[in-house]
């Protein structure tokens, strides 16, 4: 069963991408904010994917996609975020996000991505 | 509509006009400050009594005067700037209104695409569990008839092979007995057939009697004439017994042939009987196979139609949590329109207070202060909104996916590519 870490400061995103996942067949680990998920991968969580917010409070979606591209080389990151400036989704690209999703996706569409992102998922 | 100019205000009042009344608020200000220093007076003379009046007065009328002159000083020197913020903040206020309008239209249409989406996938998975409870209470109907033939066919199998085993029995005990009787007979025809070979040697040995008495008769000439008669007689009576030892043997056969007879037909009696209750039986399995052979397609059938069922209402649900994103998106547009409100309350505020004389205009004006709500939108919608209200076209939308946006959210999600794999 493949893992999935979701990043998000909406309890709401939260919870219904816990259950589209877990409904989905996949072991899903949450976190609030940038800076609460940094700590988990520093604690040794390694998820199969991150999905993260970009705006959110302490360490936002690009400051975490940055530290965890240290820690973690070749775990595929998907940002999932409202956030619709060019400018980020260029440099989330830039330090190594491995795709740009913008609110609200579909249930049916990001399981394709996943299961792009994540073969034999 | 924007005014750049003090010539007219929105509502039609002219620059002298509104100047006109913030010359009278100036010196209804300055009446304030003559109406404290007079009560001032008033109490210095009731408490400290007449000898320190002088003093008192002196000072109370130095800063009375000083304030006097600061206060119309400073009125002389805002007044131009302040008619100015004033007239461009009217000017902006309404563009301000219609950001904010926009801003929250924004926010109910993304609301009701994302209710009504919700509401047409839960009428689908309705519609998909009546379905399933139909088929179910089909199937539950159809099994209790298959149930009820399979009973029936059980009973039917039951008396069928009950007549079999009762038959079995009969054949075994028929079987014994005809065993029984054809020894006996066999033993019978076995303890005659010596018997008739016995008169058989004696009718051959008595002919030889007769044909010796015979030519002795003849030896013996007209003497032995009647001697002669009686070796005829008992000739005669040879090839009887000759006769009756040979139908004796056929007796002996026919019975024989008639013992055999009567075991064939024993047989044919009890195959026949056999053959008929297996015959039942196979009827009965033929039965239950097609009944069987209608039960597994349709089982299948029925299984199939279940999981696309239950795979369009997981898909529903899937989507459904998907929609509900919807809450998150506002949640930030509501953010952002509340911390609008928040600064334009604020910004009005310090207008009061500069009308009213007692501060500086605002660091900014409101078409300054709107510029910067466009620094907290992190949505497409939310700038789009932004040129709406301020009456300027919006910014194009470019959509480089495959993949189509969904119906009616196009403000919320549309600038670049709502999926992108780098």
């Amino acid at each position: 069963m493949k893992s999935i870490f979701l990043v998000d400061d909406s309890a709401t995103m939260l919870m219904s991408l816990k259950n589209t996942l877990e409904i989905s067949g996949f072991k899903v680990e949450v976190a609030a904010d940038g800076e609460a998920a940094l700590q988990k991968v520093k604690a040794g969580l390694k998820p199969d994917l991150i999905i993260t917010d970009i705006n959110m409070p302490k360490l936002d979606g690009i400051g975490l996609i940055r530290e965890v591209r240290k820690l973690l080389r070749f775990t595929p990151i998907l940002a999932l975020t409202t956030e619709s400036q060019q400018a980020k989704r260029e440099e989330a690209k830039r330090i190594g996000a491995t795709g740009w999703l913008v609110k609200p996706v579909g249930g049916g569409d990001l399981l394709k991505v996943i299961r792009q992102v994540l073969p034999g998922a | 509509m924007r005014f750049n100019s003090l010539q007219e205000s929105p509502e039609g009042h002219t620059s002298d006009w509104a100047s006109l009344r913030l010359w009278a608020r100036g010196w209804l200000a300055r009446g304030r400050v003559l109406m404290t220093l007079a009560l001032a007076l008033l109490l210095v003379l009731v408490w400290l009594g007449p000898e320190a009046m002088g003093g008192s007065l002196i000072g109370l009328l130095g800063g009375s005067l000083l304030q006097f002159w600061l206060g119309g000083r400073s009125s002389r020197r805002h007044a131009p700037m302040t008619d100015n913020v004033i007239a461009q903040d009217i000017n902006s206020s309404q563009q301000a209104f219609d950001v904010l309008r926009q801003q929250v239209s924004a926010t109910i249409q993304t609301s009701e695409t994302a209710v009504f989406a919700m509401m047409e996938r839960m009428t689908r998975v309705h519609g998909c569990t009546v379905q399933l409870r139909d088929r179910i209470a089909e199937a539950v109907g159809r099994s209790q008839v298959l149930s009820a033939d399979s009973l029936d066919q059980a009973q039917r199998h039951g008396k069928a092979l009950e007549q079999l085993a009762d038959h079995q029995r009969e054949f075994e005990s028929l079987r014994n007995g005809s065993l029984d009787r054809v020894r006996t007979v066999a033993h019978q025809v076995r303890d005659l057939t010596p018997l008739a070979s016995l008169i058989s040697d004696i009718a051959r040995q008595t002919n030889l009697i007769a044909i010796n008495a015979a030519i002795e008769a003849a030896r013996a000439g007209d003497a032995g004439s009647g001697f002669k008669v009686v070796a005829g007689e008992i000739r005669r009576l040879s090839g009887l017994t000759a006769q009756a030892a040979q139908e004796i043997t056929q007796g002996i056969d026919s019975a024989a042939q008639g013992v055999h007879a009567e075991l064939e037909r024993l047989e044919i009696n009890l195959a026949g009987g056999s053959s008929l209750t297996l015959h039942d039986i196979a009827d009965h399995m033929k039965l239950l196979s097609n009944t069987l052979s209608d039960v597994v397609p349709y089982l299948s059938g029925l299984s199939g139609h279940m999981e696309q069922s239950l795979q369009r209402v997981t898909s529903d649900i899937v989507d459904t949590l998907g929609d509900m994103q919807f809450q998150d998106i506002n949640r930030q547009l509501l953010e952002q329109i509340n911390g609008a409100l928040a600064s334009l309350s604020n910004h009005f505020a310090q207008l009061y207070q500069l009308i009213d004389g007692r501060a500086p205009p605002p660091p900014q004006l409101l078409e300054e202060l709107m510029q910067r709500w466009t620094s907290d939108y992190v949505m497409h919608s939310q700038r789009v909104a932004h040129e709406k209200g301020m009456g300027r076209p919006g910014p194009s939308a470019v959509v480089l996916t495959d993949l189509p946006p969904p119906v009616g959210l196009e403000l919320a999600t549309v600038n670049g590519p709502r999926i992108e794999l780098f």
